[in-house]
């Protein structure tokens, strides 16, 4: 389930974006709720 | 791991300082798994910004196992981008992240050894890492992997 601790966002490109631009490594999470 | 896992404070600290991290709910966006290839929850991917893959973990991690999964990503990606100051540092970090971890602590002495070789083109310290593999972690698979230099 998501959560309030880390901001989570919803877009792999947008993410990559703030990757390149914070030389930063984009982590992807699926899960299933519970 | 929401929660247990995300809450943890060191887990949050570790995601906020080097990860720009990225949620799929598959129930909601069932694509995803073929997208991601993926066939299990949950799954945790780690790309650079160009979508290298450096780690893909499945099944629930807690906050030791998660903080040691994404050292060993940290330090597999600067191995790969031959940034061999920053692998030796990632690989000290790898190997003190992951201690206590029997699966991930032998892979983080495996590359923080190789990580050390390069930095410093000596190959003993090559050697003397991977005899410390060897000694901590004999039945590993990472041991077997190193076990040639002791032939």
């Amino acid at each position: 389930m998501a959560n309030e601790h880390v901001r989570w966002g919803h877009s792999v490109e947008d993410a990559r974006r703030v990757a390149r631009a914070e030389s930063k490594l984009v982590l992807i999470d699926l899960f299933s709720p519970n | 791991m929401g929660t247990v896992t995300y809450p943890n404070a060191d887990v949050e600290r570790h995601i906020r300082s080097h990860f720009v991290p990225v949620q799929f709910n598959v129930v909601d966006e069932p694509e995803v798994m073929d997208r991601f290839n993926s066939s299990w929850t949950p799954t945790l991917i780690v790309e650079d910004a160009e979508g290298r893959e450096y780690r893909r973990s499945l099944g629930y991690l807690d906050p030791h196992r998660f903080v040691g999964e994404m050292a060993l990503a940290r330090l597999a990606q600067s191995i790969h981008r031959r940034d061999y100051k920053a692998a030796h540092e990632r690989g000290l970090e790898a190997t003190h992240r992951t201690k206590g971890d029997p699966w991930r602590e032998p892979e983080a002495l495996y590359f923080a050894a190789v990580a050390a070789y390069k930095v410093s083109s000596d190959a003993a310290k090559l050697q003397e890492g991977w005899n410390r593999l060897m000694d901590q972690f004999p039945e590993s698979d990472w041991a077997k992997k190193a076990e040639f230099i002791r032939k």
